[in-house]
C-alpha cells in the first residue's frame, strides 16, 4: 500500500506555509523578540516529534519490540523533518542573539560595564557564542546523520529483506541513544534553560525530553488516524490504538511526575536563585502555567485510564488533540517569560507562526511518506506486529 | 503479545519440558530435601543474621551512641543502609507489575523470586529507621495517632513522615500481589501432597492456597485482580523512592537540593535491585536446579535493564555534576569538588567506577550473555549503589557550613555489624523462602510453554509450533489448569478449567 502527496493537499501545506510566512513577517515588523521566540517554540515544537520519532524506533530495536513495526514508516517520515527543522534550528541559534538568549549580550561579561553580571559572567567558559553555535551544529549533525542511516537502512531492507540491515539499524539506534541520552539534555540547556541564564536545574533535560514523547506519540496517532481514514493502514486495529495511546498515557503521567518533582522541590526549599523562575511564571503567565497541567496531566489521565478507553480512536484522537494544545502551552512558558517578559500572550502572530511550521513539517512528512511503501516490507518482527493482539 | 512469533526470537524455557514436567521441578524444592549447597549458604546466612541480631540487641539496649554518627554526620551508615536496601526493593514490583503491564514474558521465570527478594528487602530497610530513633519502643510516634500529649502530630510536612506512608504501602501492596500469585502454586502443592497421602502438607498448602480450584471463574478473578494490583503498584514504584530522595532534595544542603534527584533514585533504585535479582536468581538456578527455567535470556534481559537505568544514572550523576558548576552557587560547586578529590574521593571514584562504567561492557553481546561475568557485574553493581548512597549522604554532611564542624566519619563495630546483619537475615529468610514457597510461578511459566518452550518454537525446535498441538493431555490436578489453554490467546486468558 502506497501514499500518494496529491497536488491539493501540497497545496494546503504551501497555503500553510505561507500564512507562517505573513505572521513572521508580521511579527519581525512589529517586535523581534516575539517573532525570534515564535520561530524557536515552533522549530522545537516539530524537532521534539522529529527526534523523538527517532527514539521510539531505536528503542523498538534494542528492546526487540514487535508490536511497532507497522507504524515504522510513520515514524521515519517524522524523522526526516531533522534534516529542515535542524538547519533552521542553527539559523535561530545563530542569529536571534540577545532577543532570546539575553546572555549573548557582550555587557554582561565585561566588569567594567553598568551591566555586568557576575553571575552570567562566570559561566563564560560554557555560554560564549563559539562553543555554542559548535555544540549545536555538533547535535545537529550528529542527529542527522543517525536519521540518514536509519532510512537508508529501512529502505534497503525492503528491497533486500533478510537481518544483515536489521542489525545494522540496530548498530544505529545503540550511536543515537547514547548520543542522544547526553545530548537531549545539553541541547535544552543550550536552547531552552539558557534563555532564563540564572536559573538552573538538574532535572531539565529528562523533563524536555519526555515533553518529547508525549508529542511525539500524540503526532503518531494523528498520522495513523488520518491514514486510517482514507483507508489506509488496513493491518492498524485498535490493539496498535491501544499500544500507542498507553504511550501517550504513560509519557504524560512521567511527564507530570517530573513537573512536580522540579516544582515541589524549588518551592518546598523556596531559594531565592531557584523559586523566582517559578515566581515570574506564576505571576504573569497564570494560566498559562496551571492550564497547561489540565491538558497534560488531568485530561490523558481520565480519558485514557481504562483499557476500552486506549483502544478507542476517539479518544485517543481527542487526547492528541489536547495534549498538543498542551505542550504547545508548556513551551510557550519555558520560552516567553525569558525572551518577551510579562509580554507575551497567544494572539495572531503564534497562531500563524505555529500553523506554517505545521504546513512545513508535513510537507516534509508526506514527502517522506509518499516515497516508500506505508507498511516495511520486511522486518523480522512485521508478521507480530500485524497479529498483535491483546 | 502477537500469536506469530518471529523466527529470530529465543526459547525462554529451555530443556524441552512439558507442563507435567514443570510441576515437578518447581514442585521439586519443596518437597524434596535440601541439597548441599543449600545448608552451606544457610549456615553463612543464619550466622551473619546472629551477629545482626546481637548488634542490634547492643544498639538498642546502649543507644546509638555506639554508631559512629556525630554531631556533624548525624546521617551515615545507617542511612545509607536504609536507602539501599529500599532501592533494592524496587526490582520486585517493576517486574512484577510493570513488565505485567507491559506484558514481558520473560519477567515469569524471576517474579516469584523478585518479589520475595522485595518484601524481605524493604523489611530489612525498614529496621535503619526504627533503630536510628534510639527508643524504636516509641516508633508509633511517627503515626498520626490521636494522642493525650495535646496538639502534638506528626509534622505532615515533612518527607520523612511522607516515607512512613509511602514505604507501609508500598510493603502492603507487595505483599498483596506476592501472595496472590503464590495461591495457585500453592494450589498445586496442596493437590499434589493430596495425591501422595501427605496429609501434613495438605492441610497447610490447603490453608495457604484459600481452596482454590483453578476454574475459569477462579482464573478470570485472578486476572482481573493482577491487573488492578499492577495499575496500583506501578505509581509506588516511582512514589517510594521519590519520597526517599526528598528526604535529601527538600533539605537545604548542597549535594541535596537537586531537582533530578526523585527520578535519579528511582532510576538508581531500579538498577540497584535488578543487580540483586541478578545476584539471586543466578545463585538460584544452580541451587535449585532451575537452569531451564532461568536461561541466558532471562539475565539478557535484566542485562538490558541494566544497561538502560545505569546509563541514565550516570547521565543523572553529569547533570549534577555540570549543573553544579554552571549554578554558580559556590556551596554547590564546592560541595561536587569535594566528592570528587575531597578525603573521601575513593568512595565516589567506587560509586563512579561500579555504576557507570562497568555496566557499559554489557554493551557487548558475549559479556550480558555470560552467567559468571553477570554475576560478577552484579556483585560491583551492588556495591557501587552502596557506594552512591554514602557518598549522597556522608560526603555532604561531613563539610558543614561551620568549618569548625569539619569531621570524618568512622564505623564502628556495630555500624558494620547491623549491616552485615540484615544482610545475613535477607538471605535466611530468601533461603526459606525457596524450600517452602514454589520458587518460580509455574502456573504463568506454564501458560507461555507453547509460546517460549525450546521443543516448540527457536532454532532446536523438536515439535510443531504450539497451534497444532491442541490434545495434550496431562495427569495433574486442579492447579495445572493451563495445559489446556492451548486456544491460543493472550497468555493472560489462556487458562480454562481442566474437567
Amino acid at each position: 500500500m502506497n501514499y500518494t502527496f496529491t497536488q491539493r493537499e501540497k497545496m494546503a501545506t504551501y497555503v500553510l506555509m505561507g500564512i507562517g510566512l505573513v505572521a513572521i513577517i508580521a511579527a519581525f515588523v512589529t517586535d523581534s523578540h516575539r517573532a525570534w521566540a515564535n520561530l524557536l517554540i515552533d522549530n522545537y515544537f516539530f524537532m521534539a516529534i522529529a527526534l523523538f520519532s527517532m527514539v521510539f524506533m531505536s528503542m523498538q530495536y534494542l528492546s526487540q519490540a514487535g508490536y511497532g513495526v507497522l507504524v515504522k514508516r510513520i515514524t521515519e517520515a517524522f524523522s526526516q523533518y531533522v534534516f529542515v527543522g535542524g538547519p533552521i534550528m542553527l539559523v535561530i541559534v545563530g542569529l536571534s542573539g540577545h532577543n532570546v538568549y539575553h546572555w549573548m549580550d557582550h555587557e554582561l561579561f565585561d566588569p567594567a560595564s553598568a551591566h555586568f553580571d557576575e553571575i552570567i559572567a562566570g559561566k563564560a567558559v560554557y555560554l560564549n557564542k563559539p562553543f555554542f553555535m559548535i555544540r549545536s551544529v555538533v547535535y545537529v549533525g550528529v542527529w542527522s546523520w543517525c536519521v540518514y542511516l536509519m532510512r537508508k537502512y529501512s529502505l534497503q531492507q525492503d528491497l533486500n529483506g533478510g537481518e544483515i540491515f536489521h542489525k545494522k539499524s540496530i548498530t544505529v539506534s545503540v550511536g543515537f541513544i547514547i548520543f542522544f541520552a547526553v545530548t537531549v539534555c545539553t541541547s535544552s540547556w543550550d536552547w531552552l534553560m539558557s534563555i532564563d541564564a540564572h536559573w538552573y536545574s538538574t532535572i531539565y533535560g529528562w523533563y524536555i525530553l519526555v515533553g518529547e514523547g508525549v508529542l511525539c506519540m500524540a503526532a503518531i496517532i494523528l498520522l495513523v488516524l488520518y491514514l486510517k481514514g482514507k483507508g489506509m493502514m488496513e493491518n492498524i486495529n485498535e490493539n496498535h490504538i491501544g499500544d500507542l495511546a498507553k504511550w501517550m498515557f504513560a509519557m504524560s503521567l512521567v511527564w507530570s511526575y517530573l513537573w512536580l518533582s522540579q516544582f515541589l522541590l524549588i518551592w518546598y526549599a523556596n531559594i531565592p536563585e531557584e523559586v523566582a523562575y517559578y515566581q515570574y511564571r506564576i505571576e504573569n503567565y497564570k494560566y498559562i502555567f496551571f492550564g497547561m497541567l489540565a491538558f497534560n496531566f488531568i485530561a490523558p489521565f481520565f480519558l485514557l485510564a481504562s483499557r476500552a478507553q486506549k483502544r478507542n480512536s476517539k479518544y485517543a484522537l481527542l487526547v492528541a488533540v489536547l495534549v498538543i494544545i498542551g505542550h504547545y502551552m508548556d513551551l510557550f512558558q519555558l520560552v516567553m517569560p525569558g525572551t518577551n517578559m510579562d509580554r507575551g500572550h497567544v494572539g495572531l502572530i503564534e497562531v500563524g507562526t505555529w500553523l506554517g511550521f505545521l504546513g512545513l513539517f508535513l510537507f516534509v512528512t508526506k514527502r517522506s511518506l509518499a516515497k516508500a511503501s506505508l507498511q516495511v516490507e520486511s522486518h523480522p518482527y512485521l508478521e507480530e506486529s500485524v497479529h498483535l493482539h491483546h | 503479545m502477537s500469536s506469530v512469533i518471529s523466527h529470530i526470537r529465543e526459547p525462554l524455557i529451555l530443556g524441552d519440558r512439558t507442563v507435567h514436567d514443570v510441576t515437578v521441578d518447581v514442585a521439586k524444592s519443596v518437597e524434596g530435601k535440601a541439597n548441599k549447597w543449600w545448608w552451606i549458604c544457610f549456615g553463612i546466612a543464619v550466622t551473619a543474621a546472629t551477629w545482626g541480631v546481637l548488634c542490634i540487641t547492643y544498639t538498642i539496649a546502649v543507644g546509638i551512641g555506639t554508631w559512629g554518627v556525630n554531631k556533624t554526620v548525624g546521617w551515615a551508615w545507617d542511612i545509607t543502609n536504609f536507602v539501599w536496601w529500599i532501592g533494592i526493593g524496587h526490582a520486585g514490583t517493576l517486574i512484577s507489575a510493570v513488565l505485567l503491564l507491559f506484558r514481558q514474558r520473560w519477567r515469569m521465570a524471576i517474579n516469584r523470586s523478585a518479589e520475595a527478594m522485595t518484601i524481605f528487602a524493604v523489611m530489612m530497610a525498614g529496621l535503619f529507621p526504627l533503630l536510628h530513633m534510639g527508643r524504636p519502643w516509641l516508633a508509633f510516634y511517627s503515626l498520626p495517632l490521636p494522642n493525650q500529649f495535646g496538639e502534638l502530630w506528626v509534622n505532615f510536612n515533612s518527607p520523612l513522615i511522607w516515607d512512613v506512608f509511602a514505604i507501609s504501602t508500598y510493603l502492603t501492596v507487595s505483599i498483596v500481589f506476592w501472595y496472590l500469585g503464590l495461591i495457585p502454586d500453592f494450589a498445586m502443592i496442596r493437590d499434589r501432597a493430596r495425591v501422595r497421602g501427605n496429609q501434613m502438607y495438605d492441610r497447610i498448602y490447603s490453608l495457604l492456597s484459600f481452596g482454590w480450584s483453578g476454574k475459569v471463574r477462579d482464573w478470570a478473578r485472578f486476572e482481573e485482580v493482577s491487573l488492578v494490583l499492577a495499575g496500583l503498584a506501578t505509581p509506588l514504584v516511582f512514589s517510594v523512592h521519590s519520597i526517599v530522595s526528598m528526604d535529601f532534595a527538600a533539605a537545604i544542603v548542597p549535594g541535596w537540593h537537586t531537582t533530578i534527584f526523585p527520578p535519579y533514585f528511582v532510576l538508581g533504585a531500579l538498577f540497584s535491585g535488578f543487580a540483586m535479582v541478578l545476584t539471586l536468581t543466578i545463585i538460584m538456578r544452580k541451587v535449585m536446579n532451575l537452569e531451564n527455567y532461568i536461561t541466558i535470556r532471562h539475565v539478557e534481559s535484566m542485562n538490558f535493564i541494566i544497561i538502560l537505568t545505569g546509563s541514565l544514572v550516570g547521565t543523572a550523576y553529569i547533570s549534577e555534576l555540570f549543573i553544579s558548576w554552571y549554578s554558580g552557587v559556590e556551596y554547590e560547586q564546592y560541595a561536587f569538588i569535594n566528592r570528587a578529590t575531597g578525603p573521601y574521593y575513593w568512595a565516589y571514584a567506587i560509586m563512579m567506577t561500579c555504576n557507570v562504567l562497568s555496566p557499559q561492557l554489557f554493551w557487548f553481546k558475549k559479556i550480558r550473555t555470560s552467567f559468571a561475568i553477570s554475576f560478577v557485574m552484579s556483585i560491583f553493581i551492588n556495591i557501587g549503589m552502596w557506594f552512591e548512597r554514602f557518598v549522597i549522604i556522608v560526603t555532604s554532611l561531613h563539610r558543614d557550613y561551620l568549618p569548625s564542624s569539619w569531621t570524618m566519619f568512622h564505623p564502628t563495630f556495630v555500624d558494620i555489624g547491623v549491616f552485615i546483619g540484615t544482610i545475613g537475615i535477607f538471605f535466611t529468610l530468601f533461603l526459606l523462602f525457596a524450600r517452602v514457597f514454589p520458587v518460580i510461578a509455574q502456573a504463568e511459566t506454564k501458560s507461555i510453554l507453547k509460546d517460549a518452550g525450546s521443543q516448540y518454537y527457536g532454532a532446536n525446535a523438536t515439535s510443531p509450533p504450539a497451534k497444532e498441538l491442541v490434545e495434550e493431555k496431562e495427569e495433574d490436578s486442579g492447579a495445572d489448569a493451563v495445559d489446556e489453554g492451548e486456544d491460543e490467546e493472550d497468555s493472560g486468558e489462556n487458562k480454562t478449567e481442566d474437567e
